[in-house]
């Protein structure tokens, strides 16, 4: 009956008319409700990208001056690595002097019992503070950088507990990702001995040095750095994706410069340095850095959250910062720090980059991935 | 007597809807228009300040001169805003975490060549001034207000 009511009343004009208002009150309260939240959450999208990068940019500092203080703290171990080799060095002349003659076995021998290794509690108390040689500990440094870190970014409005830190991670294994650290290492003294050139480019992890021939890598297509190459992102290798660095005397400057390096290297021949190379290592010094070109970087998933009407909305973004340092030996000291947000590349993150290489051969996937917010740029 | 014919044709009838609805339906439409312009204009302050903290954080700017440098990073959308209402207040961390690591970072500051890093917690307001709809709505105009901390390493 009410509906016969209501049919007949919207045969009228005036029914009509107010039919028509309705529906154009829904079309357009549609409409303001949409762009009411398209444009609280755009609002919240840039809100969160700036928290994530202003967040990430503090880490930077704080790490910088970590690696600041790492320089420091290598003056102080050199200092000690120089009296022990004046220690070292007084016993070796007073053995040569005295007779009968030492071969080169006994000298060795001579040089490391008279080494008084002073330099070992600096080295054990900055390995402590900086956290060298991650995952073995996390060190109070390293901590203080995930601490004002997570200060940051709770003032900057980031949900509380989801930021994610990376450090390093593009250089890391996968269980120093999460751990905070300064990708630093101890160097040895056969690491001031010149390498014997394999092939053009070359990096070092873990004081490791790995060589790429001129087929295996790619220009970086970094900005701040043109020439800067790497490790082809297709090629077969878990190094793929990292930086090289080009070695001096490689057949290539050999054939631009006309002249052969190598043969005006004292230390050129394998043999001739290999053993005195084996016979330095036992000598640890300085800290330097993991890796060789060094990577230091600082990087964080962040998330905000809001409530769109009924829901609980968190939006993800990335923030990542690279430190260049141009080196932390003692004698770098009054060198500059390059601070630098970056273009988040996920998938050097070597757990990442094995996951995606295997989903970019689904096609419906790669779209996906290529198409992502998050995973914008890979 | 022509009118009355009009009136009572149904063109005519379609013609008085017409001219009652346009103005409701323009309104509606530069509502619209107006959300979106503030909404762009909300974006483009967060990221005006977002770029100056950015600026300081690389030593472009200092610390006390945020004003000018978001007053720039407004861009063409500066002209929705009433530039004077800009203000920028230097504040304590607002929460406990990072009040307590500031209170230990500023004592570790005494230590000589420790901490260098430095930085600081801005509360920025500034005041929109929406285009001609809701001009009237809102004299003083729309206040956007945002919070933001960042730090940096001297070079």
């Amino acid at each position: 009956m009410a509906l016969k009511h209501l049919r007949d009343f919207s045969h009228k004009p005036l029914g009509q008319v107010l039919l028509a208002t309705l529906l154009f009150c829904f079309v357009f309260l549609a409409l303001f409700m949409g762009l009411y939240k398209a444009g609280t959450a755009y609002i919240v999208k840039e809100r969160t990208r700036r928290a994530v990068n202003l967040t990430a940019l503090t880490g930077g500092a704080v790490y910088a001056n970590g690696l600041q203080l790492v320089r420091e703290a290598n003056g102080v171990i050199m200092g000690f690595a120089a009296w022990d080799a004046w220690v070292v060095g007084k016993t070796i002349s007073d053995a040569l002097l005295e007779p009968p003659p030492l071969d080169i076995t006994a000298i060795a021998l001579v040089a490391e019992e008279a080494d008084p290794d002073t330099r070992k509690p600096a080295q054990d108390i900055a390995a402590k503070i900086f956290g060298v040689g991650t995952p073995e500990g996390a060190g109070l440094y390293p901590a203080l950088i995930e601490g004002q870190a997570m200060a940051t970014s709770s003032e900057n409005g980031l949900s509380a507990l989801q930021p994610f830190y990376a450090y390093n991670y593009e250089t890391a294994d996968n269980a120093d990702v999460v751990v905070p650290n300064m990708a630093l290492r101890f160097r040895y003294a056969d690491e001031f001995l010149p390498n014997v050139n394999q092939a053009p480019y070359s990096l070092a992890h873990n004081g490791v040095r790995h060589y790429f021939e001129t087929d295996q890598v790619e220009p970086a297509k970094n900005p701040r750095h043109p020439e800067q190459m790497r490790v082809k992102k297709t090629f077969d290798s878990e190094y793929a994706g990292w930086w090289v660095r080009r070695e001096k005397g490689s057949e290539e400057d050999e054939d631009k410069e006309g002249n052969d390096l190598s043969s005006h290297n004292p230390f050129s021949a394998i043999s001739k340095i290999g053993l005195l190379k084996n016979y330095l290592h036992q000598f640890k010094l300085d800290i330097t850095d993991r890796d060789d070109p060094p990577c230091h970087t600082f990087s964080l998933l962040g998330a905000m959250e809001m409530k769109l009407g009924n829901d609980n909305k968190a939006f993800y973004e990335v923030g990542e910062v690279r430190l260049e340092s141009m080196g932390i030996a003692a004698w770098d000291v009054e060198k500059p720090f390059q601070i630098y947000l970056v273009k988040t590349n996920l998938d050097s993150f070597p757990v990442l980059r094995n996951s995606l290489r295997k989903l970019r051969g689904i096609p419906f996937l790669n779209n996906i991935l290529k198409s992502s917010d998050l995973l914008n740029g890979i | 007597m022509k009118m009355n014919s009009f009136k009572k044709n149904y063109l005519g009838q379609a013609l008085v809807e017409m001219v009652l609805a346009i103005p409701v339906l323009f309104l509606f439409i530069a509502g619209i228009a107006q959300f979106a312009v503030l909404f762009l204009c909300c974006v483009q302050f967060e990221h005006a300040c977002g770029e100056a903290a950015r600026q300081y954080s690389a030593h472009i700017v200092e610390k006390d001169s945020l004003g000018p440098a978001i007053r720039k990073n407004l861009g063409y959308l500066g002209r929705y805003f009433d530039l004077a209402s800009l203000s920028v207040k230097i504040q304590e961390p607002g929460n406990t975490a990072a009040e307590a690591l500031d209170k230990v970072r500023k004592t570790i500051f005494l230590i000589p060549f420790a901490i260098k890093y430095d930085g600081s917690e801005w509360a920025i307001g500034i005041n929109a001034r929406p285009p001609f709809c809701f001009g009237p709505l809102f004299p003083r105009g729309i206040p956007f207000h945002t919070v933001l901390q960042v730090y940096r390493y001297p070079q």
